[in-house]
């Protein structure tokens, strides 16, 4: 035991001899949770939008100052070219173009039922068809307020005869803030990075300096060397985590409904999950440059694959069982859940024994690894 | 000059064939990220669980319920009974939305003009929660149009076209993202290996004092990346075209072109960070930090850029893979041409040039002092 303390102070004066390292384990990641976590949004506001209004009515003007007093739209153009507008559309300068015919307001009156035209740039489907779905709320709103209008209009529903309406109540994130969404999520790289690629690039630094033989012949165990190294790193990381936790709830005010202790004890299972695949990374590799490429892809996959940038339902099945042995994913569902729907370990036992199942096997093929390697 | 460039050149060559990571990192690694990602990054909601409880038991309500279980957006895993089994459902994540339709539905539908139906979305996910309200309103208008006169009261008729992408399949987005960032890796990789290569081999002590110039060196270093990218983008595209079906509607030799001015722009970039970098370990992390998260995530790749705010829209001038983005998506979508696109090439060649300078300045500071 004792001799695990020693190897525990040994790797926090390495660390804090590495300035650099210290800047990157700490700085870079609160600028870029900072930075990451105010560029990505996924919600669908202010979309770039040209509008034709080749009527120039009052009715046409009315309408088109809706759609300019959207928040959801953001009117850029104006113009009665329609060449300009495929021009625009071409050049990828707006997403939706509106086009209000000749004859709106005349086709309007005699009820001869107008056409607008809305194109659409589908290449993002979701913006498309939700900016496709305000256009059409828009409209409808406009018109219905235009019927109300109308001399000999019975209030009794002639408009929205045998329709069905929703009354829509949005749970855990009522305003669909995005920013709820993604700020745990890039809470969880931040501590991933932390973790797994430094705990690889240590272990193969020692190997490459040759100390790490003649750690091998004193008379520490192998189990208390890998200990010893990932400690240090399971309490860095987590100092990444608090940091990260005061960043969100300050700049983000990312609300936390569940019980932060319980947070904080899943944290630890992941990070274990996370050492282990550090190490394990470091089995693999002779020098830092590998340890390197291989700790990045290992990662980038598992960031790819842990439903931070798409959603894992979405994926093909065969996908699917394989983030199985992802630990991103669980945390992902942990950190999410737990923050957003005040989920504990009621509902999140399942993730935590996943990672708890995760770190056992990683670290323990890891000291099976090390013994085979060195011998 | 033209002599020494080619000696370098040829160098390199015998370098990265002899080198197997880096053949690796050029052909394998490519193609295994366009199979892999391609087919698992999916951005088409289709499918979403979602729970029913029908408190009215009408010839309507169950109507309706049939309209959900026939479309392929929704799966309706669960029948709850009432209003408290919702929460823990919900909170497991076993369903992503609840449709509750009311006692007395059926006779507000024959009876007056609007019936009421209640909708709760899981919005942890504003994604999700986002095409869930839109599919469920779609899908009940829809229902309610299926009645002509209906159909008729609505006093315009809008039309809606959707361009570029008619079919809305998600992988035509992802796809062409997916080589911009892939392209940008590997020359990232790329750079970083051959610098590093020759401080391990101790040849670049040798270089740096033999008659070659540090242009020369900077030069010769490049153009084997930029044909063996080339290669790669082609490789990648042929995958594009044969697994996912990815349409190429544009100018194929235009999109050739203008990938190799992009390819210059990234090794440059790379080459620049490899030569600030004090040990080959930071040179790495660095250009692997800098090039691959910029190019996922302010590229347009995944998040619109109109979304972001002003100054993170400004912080997207200096990434190369945005002006990629437009241009690849453009030549294969768009069918768009280069008159269309030629502000991004100009970008490309400037932050490639500006980036290519201020290495070979490194180099010459490195030779003189």
């Amino acid at each position: 035991m004792k001799a695990l303390r020693h190897i525990i102070k040994k790797e926090f004066l390495q660390i804090r001899r590495t300035r650099s390292m210290i800047a990157i384990t700490l700085g870079v990641p609160v600028v870029q949770l900072l930075l990451l976590g105010w560029a990505i949004s996924t919600d669908v506001e202010h979309v770039p939008t040209v509008i034709a209004d080749l009527d120039n009515s009052s009715l046409s003007r009315g309408l088109v100052s809706k759609f300019e007093n959207s928040r959801y739209l953001d009117v850029q153009f104006r113009t009665n070219d329609v060449r300009e507008v495929s021009d625009l559309l071409q050049h990828g300068d707006v997403i939706l173009a509106i086009t209000i015919q000749h004859d709106f307001q005349r086709d309007l009156v005699r009820r001869e039922r107008p056409r607008i035209l809305l194109s659409a740039d589908a290449q993002n489907t979701n913006v498309a068809l939700t900016g496709a779905g305000y256009v059409r709320r828009i409209i409808l709103s406009w018109a219905e307020q235009y019927q109300a209008k109308m001399p000999g209009f019975r209030p009794s529903g002639l408009i929205r005869l045998n329709t069905i309406s929703t009354e829509s109540r949005i749970w855990y994130n009522p305003e669909l803030k995005s920013v709820y969404f993604m700020v745990p999520g890039i809470m969880v790289v931040l501590v991933t990075v932390i973790t797994i690629m430094l705990t690889a690039i240590s272990i193969v630094k020692e190997r490459e300096m040759g100390t790490l033989e003649q750690l091998m012949v004193s008379p520490i165990t192998r189990a208390e060397l890998i200990l010893g190294k990932t400690i240090p790193f399971a309490m860095l990381g987590l100092m990444e985590l608090v940091i990260s936790l005061i960043v969100a709830k300050a700049v983000y005010h990312i609300p936390i409904s569940g019980s932060i202790t319980e947070f904080f004890l899943m944290t630890i299972v992941f990070i274990f999950s996370a050492l282990g695949l550090g190490i394990f990374v470091s089995t693999l590799a002779t020098t830092q440059q590998q340890a390197l490429f291989t700790a990045w892809f290992i990662m980038v996959f598992c960031l790819l694959m842990s439903g931070f940038f798409l959603p894992i339902e979405n994926m093909p099945k065969v996908w699917q069982t394989m983030t199985y042995i992802n630990p991103l994913r669980y945390y992902m569902t942990i950190v999410r859940g737990l923050f957003l729907k005040g989920a504990g370990f009621e509902v999140l036992w399942k993730q935590i024994l996943a990672l708890a199942v995760i770190a056992t096997v990683v670290l323990t093929g890891s000291v099976v690894r090390f013994r085979k390697k060195l011998e | 000059m033209f002599k020494r460039i080619r000696a370098i050149i040829t160098k390199e060559f015998y370098h990265i064939l002899r080198d197997p990571r880096s053949l690796a990192i050029v052909f394998a690694m490519p193609v295994m990220m366009v199979l892999i990602y391609g087919h698992a990054l999916n951005m088409d909601i289709t499918h979403i669980a979602i729970g029913v409880i029908d408190y009215d038991h009408s010839n309507e309500s169950q109507a309706v319920i049939r309209n959900f279980s026939g479309s392929r957006y929704f799966d309706i895993v669960r029948f709850p009974r009432n209003r408290d089994d919702l929460e823990p459902l919900m909170r497991r994540g076993e369903i992503k939305a609840a449709i509750i339709i009311p006692d007395g539905f059926g006779d507000e539908r024959e009876t007056q003009p609007v019936s009421h139906i209640q909708v709760i979305v899981d919005g942890s996910d504003p994604t999700f929660g986002n095409a869930t309200v839109n599919y469920v309103n779609a899908l009940l208008n829809t229902y309610s149009l299926k009645n002509p006169i209906i159909a008729k009261l609505v006093p315009i008729d809008l039309s809606e076209r959707f361009l570029y992408n008619p079919d809305l399949k998600g992988a035509n987005f992802i796809i062409p993202g997916l080589v911009a960032v892939i392209l940008m890796m590997v020359c990232a990789l790329l750079t970083s290996i051959t610098i590093s290569r020759e401080k391990e081999t101790g040849t670049m002590a040798i270089l740096l004092v033999s008659p070659v110039k540090p242009y020369e060196i900077v030069v010769g270093k490049v153009i084997p990346y930029v044909i063996l990218s080339l290669l790669d983008a082609i490789f990648i595209l042929v995958f594009a075209k044969l697994v996912f079906k990815i349409p190429i509607r544009g100018d194929l030799e235009l999109l050739l072109g203008l990938s190799i001015l992009y390819i210059y722009c990234a090794l440059g970039i790379g080459l620049f960070i490899s030569s600030m970098a004090p040990t080959q370990q930071i040179a790495m992390m660095a250009a692997l930090i800098a090039t691959i998260l910029p190019s996922i995530i302010l590229s347009g790749f995944l998040f619109p850029i109109f979304s972001m705010p002003a100054p993170i829209r400004a912080l997207t001038a200096i990434v190369p893979a945005k002006y990629y983005m437009k241009i690849i998506r453009g030549i294969l979508l768009k069918s768009s041409e280069f008159s269309t696109l030629k502000t991004e090439a100009l970008f490309l060649v400037l932050l490639g040039t500006f980036f290519l300078l201020l290495a070979i300045a490194r180099f010459r500071t490195r030779t003189h002092s």
